[in-house]
C-alpha cells in the first residue's frame, strides 16, 4: 500500500440486487467523461460489476486467474473500459466452497502488490462490495484502511434498508481504529410515493444523509440491455444527469461520519411505523402527512 | 513506498523467491537463480515442517519484560510450549477460542485476555500474535489494540500470523519485526544518528550473541543488540543508529531492509560468521564500513591464532561430510569443514533464495558437483540422499538427527552448540572430535532401523519433488 494513497478510495456498499453495480458503473462512467481516472473493481463472487462499462466482454477474474496462473499481471485481470475506465473483477471461489470474503481480500491484497495504484495512477478508485453479508472479510474495503469513505446504495425495501443498517453497525464498529466513514447513502429505484420520506427517515435516524436519489428508470433497463452505461447510451438523459451529480458530489464534497446504527428491536418499531403509515396512504385514510 | 505502512510483512516467496523444495547440484542451483525468478517446485508428499507462528514465538520469547497473548485455539499455544522447553523463556497465554468465538468474534475474549496478564504481570510490553483461525475469520484485534493501549497505558503489539499464507516458517521472523518496528521504532523518518551500532541477533544462542558482541566490542563499537533480548527501548533505538549488522544475513534480512528504508539507517551484507574464513570476512566488512579495517584485521589474525591453538592438529583430512543447517550456516560450515581438510559432499538447507545467489555463485565455482537439497523438516527424503552418498560424518540441527543417526555414521547435532565466531569453531571441532572418537552411540543406534520401508527408498529422493503446472 503506498504511503499516500494514490487518488480517492471510495466502497459502494449494497444489498444484492439492489442496483450498486448499475450505480457504481454510472458514476465510474461519468467521473471518467468527466475527465478522470478511474479505476472500478468488482468486490463480488457474481463479478459482473463492471458489465456495462466493457460492453459486457468476458473479463477474467482476479481468483480465476489466480488459480491457473503462479504469477499475474495486471493485463491479465483488467481491461479499459467506457472512457478509459479500467475494470478490474475479483471474483471468488467456486461456489458453495471456500470463502468470498476472504478471496475478496487477497484479491484486492495482490493488486496492492502489483502496484496497480502507483503505476496506473488514478484519481478514482471504486469497489463495488456485495453488502448482504458483513463478515470479516466483505468488511475488509472499510476496516483495513484500503477505501477512505464507504457510500451505502438502498431502496425503500426493508431488506435493502436492514442491510444498509448493518453496514452502518460495521462503519461504526472499524471507524474509531483507522476503518472507513460513511460519504452517504444512494437512495435507488426511487419510485413509490412514500420512498423518498421512507429513506429520509432511515438516515435522519441513523445520523446519516442522502446524497442522491436516483429514480427508477426505463432508460437504465435500455442501457443495460445494450450492456452499456446511461452515460454511454443515453448521454444527454435526465437519468445521466442525475449520476454525472452523484459523480460532482464525490468528486467535490469530503463529508463523512459515524452513523449510529437501530438495534434490534429499534429497527423494528420503525418499520413497523412505516408499515402503518404506507397503508393508510395506499388505503386512502386521511390525515395529517407532511412527511409523505 | 513505505513497508511498514502495512498490516504485515510479504512472504518469503514474494520478496525473495525463496523455495522450499528443490535438488541438483550447486551448479544447476547458479543456473536456475541466474535465470531471473527460479521456478516454484511442490512437494507432492510432505512431512510435517515448521510453521511461521513458531517462529514468531521464538523471536517474541527473546524479548525482555514482555508477555504474549496467542489469541488462538488452545492447540496452538503447543508452539509456545515448544519454546518453552527449549528455552525456558517466554510468558504467554492463549485465548482459548471455541467455535462459538469462530462464528460471533472473539475480541470481548481477547480483551479479557489482555486485561488478565497485564494484571499479573504488569509487562512493559504485550504481543497479540494472530493464528490460522483468526486470519481466516478476520477477527478484530486493532481496535482491542487501540482502545485498551490507552486504557492501559500499555504498549500493546499486534502481530497478524497466518500460518498458512508462506511455506517459510522464516517469514514469522519478518510478520513479527514488521510489527515491532512498527510499533515501537517511532515515525518513519531520518534521525540523528548516535554512536550505536544495531547488532541484528534473531533467536540466536546466547553464547553466540555474546561472541559477536565481543569481537565487535573488541573493534570499539557500542551495540544495540535486538531482537534477542532486546528490550522496548532497543527498537527506538534501532532507528537512530548509525548501522545495522547482522549474525544471519537471511534471518535478519527484513529488518535490516526496513530500518534502512524507514530509519536511513544503513545495512550490509555479510557472511554468518561460521568458521575462521566467514568470520574474518564479517568482522572485514563491519571495519570497511566503519573505516575500521585495521582494527578488523588485527582482532582476526589474533583470534585465529587462538583457535589454531586450541585445536591444534585436530583434521578432517579424509573425510566425507553431509550438512543438514540453516543456509546462512551451512554454508559457513562448508566453508569451515574445507579449512579443516575435509571434504563436503551434500547440504540440506532449509529454503534457498534470491539472498544465496552469491554464495551459489561463489561455492559452484569450487564445487559445482555437491548435492543441494530444499526442504524444511523431510527426514525421509534426507534419509535416502544420505544413504547414497555414505557420508563419514554428519553435521546438523534438524529436530530429526535421531532418523539420521540409525544410519550408522557420527551425527553432531548443532541444535544447542554455539558455533558462531572463533569460538564457535572450537566448539564445534571439539564436538566434531568427540564424536569421531566415541562412535558407540551411533553404532547402537545402527541396530534400530529408518522407518521407511525399501519402496520408498528405492525411489530417488527427489521423487516427490514436482515443477509446478499452471
Amino acid at each position: 500500500m503506498s504511503e499516500k494513497k494514490q487518488g480517492k478510495h471510495i466502497a459502494i456498499y449494497g444489498k444484492g440486487g439492489i442496483g450498486k453495480s448499475t450505480t457504481t458503473s454510472n458514476i465510474s462512467a461519468a467521473l471518467a467523461d468527466a475527465g478522470y481516472r478511474v479505476i472500478q473493481i468488482g468486490c463480488d463472487p457474481k463479478s459482473d460489476s463492471t458489465t456495462i462499462l466493457r460492453g459486457g466482454n468476458d473479463l477474467p477474474t482476479v481468483l480465476d486467474t489466480l488459480r491457473e496462473q503462479s504469477k499475474v499481471k495486471i493485463e491479465d485481470v483488467s481491461a479499459v473500459g467506457f472512457g478509459g475506465v479500467l475494470c478490474i473483477e475479483a471474483g471468488g471461489p467456486v461456489p458453495g466452497v471456500g470463502c468470498a470474503g476472504r478471496g475478496i481480500n487477497a484479491a484486492v491484497e495482490l493488486l496492492q502488490e502489483l502496484h496497480l495504484f502507483e503505476e496506473y495512477k488514478p484519481d478514482f478508485v471504486l469497489y463495488d462490495v456485495l453488502g448482504d453479508v458483513v463478515c470479516g472479510g466483505f468488511a475488509v474495503p472499510i476496516r483495513d484502511g484500503i477505501a477512505d469513505r464507504a457510500f451505502v446504495v438502498t431502496s425503500s425495501d426493508f431488506m435493502a434498508i436492514f442491510a444498509a443498517n448493518n453496514l452502518f453497525k460495521a462503519i461504526n464498529k472499524y471507524a474509531p481504529s483507522g476503518g472507513a466513514r460513511l460519504g452517504g447513502v444512494i437512495a435507488n429505484s426511487v419510485q413509490a410515493p412514500y420512498a423518498k420520506a421512507l429513506i429520509d427517515d432511515f438516515t435522519g435516524e441513523t445520523g446519516t444523509s442522502v446524497v442522491g436519489y436516483v429514480p427508477r428508470s426505463f432508460t437504465v433497463s435500455q442501457s443495460e440491455l445494450y450492456g452499456q452505461t446511461v452515460i454511454e447510451a443515453h448521454p444527454k438523459s435526465e437519468q445521466a444527469d442525475v449520476y454525472r451529480n452523484l459523480a460532482k458530489y464525490l468528486d467535490t464534497n469530503e463529508d463523512s461520519v459515524i452513523p449510529k446504527p437501530l438495534n434490534g428491536p429499534e429497527l423494528k418499531k420503525w418499520a413497523r411505523t412505516w408499515g402503518d403509515r404506507i397503508f393508510e396512504v395506499e388505503t386512502g385514510v386521511v390525515q395529517k402527512m407532511e412527511s409523505i | 513506498m513505505s513497508l511498514l505502512k502495512a498490516k504485515a510483512s510479504r512472504t518469503r516467496e514474494k520478496q525473495l523467491d525463496a523455495l522450499n523444495a528443490w535438488q541438483g547440484t550447486l551448479f544447476s542451483a547458479l543456473t536456475e537463480f541466474s535465470g531471473g525468478e527460479p521456478v516454484k517446485r511442490i512437494r507432492t508428499f510432505s512431512q510435517s515442517t515448521e510453521d511461521d507462528l513458531l517462529y514468531a514465538l521464538r523471536v517474541l520469547a527473546g524479548i525482555r519484560d514482555s508477555v504474549v497473548v496467542i489469541h488462538a485455539p488452545r492447540g496452538c499455544a503447543a508452539a509456545a510450549l515448544f519454546h518453552q522447553v527449549e528455552s525456558g523463556r517466554g510468558r504467554w497465554i492463549v485465548t482459548n477460542l471455541d467455535d462459538r468465538d469462530t462464528i460471533m468474534g472473539a475480541d470481548g475474549k481477547l480483551r479479557k485476555a489482555v486485561k488478565e496478564v497485564n494484571q499479573r504481570y504488569k509487562p512493559e510490553l504485550l504481543f497479540i500474535v494472530s493464528s490460522p483461525v483468526v486470519a481466516i475469520n478476520n477477527d478484530d484485534i486493532q481496535s482491542v489494540v487501540e482502545e485498551l493501549h490507552e486504557e492501559l497505558e500499555l504498549d500493546i503489539v499486534p502481530i497478524y500470523v497466518t500460518g498458512f499464507a508462506s511455506h517459510h516458517a522464516v517469514t514469522g521472523y519478518d510478520t513479527t519485526l514488521h510489527s515491532l518496528l512498527k510499533y515501537l521504532g517511532g515515525k518513519k523518518g531520518k534521525r540523528p544518528h548516535d554512536e550505536r551500532v544495531n547488532l541484528l541477533s534473531i533467536a540466536e544462542h546466547p553464547h553466540d550473541r555474546n561472541e559477536a558482541e565481543r569481537l565487535l566490542g573488541a573493534l570499539g563499537l557500542e551495540l544495540n543488540t535486538l531482537p534477542d533480548d532486546a528490550s522496548k527501548n532497543s527498537f527506538r533505538q534501532a532507528a537512530m543508529a548509525r548501522l545495522s549488522v547482522s549474525l544471519d544475513y537471511g534471518a535478519a534480512h527484513y529488518l535490516g531492509v526496513c530500518l534502512r528504508d524507514e530509519y536511513d539507517v544503513p545495512f550490509i551484507g555479510t557472511p554468518r560468521p561460521v568458521g575462521l574464513g566467514a568470520t574474518g570476512r564479517w568482522l572485514a566488512g563491519i571495519g570497511n564500513a566503519l573505516e575500521l579495517q585495521d582494527a578488523a584485521q588485527r582482532v582476526h589474525e589474533e583470534e585465529s591464532e587462538k583457535v589454531r591453538h586450541s585445536i591444534g592438529d585436530f583434521t578432517l583430512k579424509g573425510l566425507r561430510v553431509y550438512l543438514s543447517l540453516s543456509p546462512a550456516t551451512a554454508f559457513g560450515v562448508l566453508e569451515l569443514v574445507e579449512e579443516l581438510g575435509g571434504e563436503v559432499v551434500g547440504i540440506t538447507v532449509s529454503r534457498l533464495d534470491q539472498l544465496h545467489k552469491g554464495a551459489i555463485e561463489e561455492l559452484s565455482g569450487r564445487h559445482p558437483a555437491i548435492l543441494i537439497h530444499v526442504a524444511d523438516g523431510q527426514p525421509f527424503e534426507e534419509v535416502n540422499i544420505i544413504k547414497r552418498l555414505s557420508p563419514d560424518l554428519y553435521l546438523g540441527d534438524s529436530l530429526h538427527l535421531a532418523q539420521v543417526g540409525r544410519l550408522g555414521m557420527p551425527v553432531v547435532s548443532l541444535r544447542d552448540l554455539p558455533v558462531l565466531g572463533y569460538q564457535g569453531v572450537t566448539a564445534l571441532a571439539r564436538r566434531i572430535s568427540t564424536a569421531l572418537l566415541n562412535r558407540s552411540f551411533g553404532e547402537a543406534l545402527s541396530r534400530t532401523s529408518v522407518p521407511y520401508k525399501d519402496g520408498w527408498l528405492r525411489r530417488s529422493p527427489n521423487w516427490h519433488i514436482k515443477k509446478e503446472v499452471k
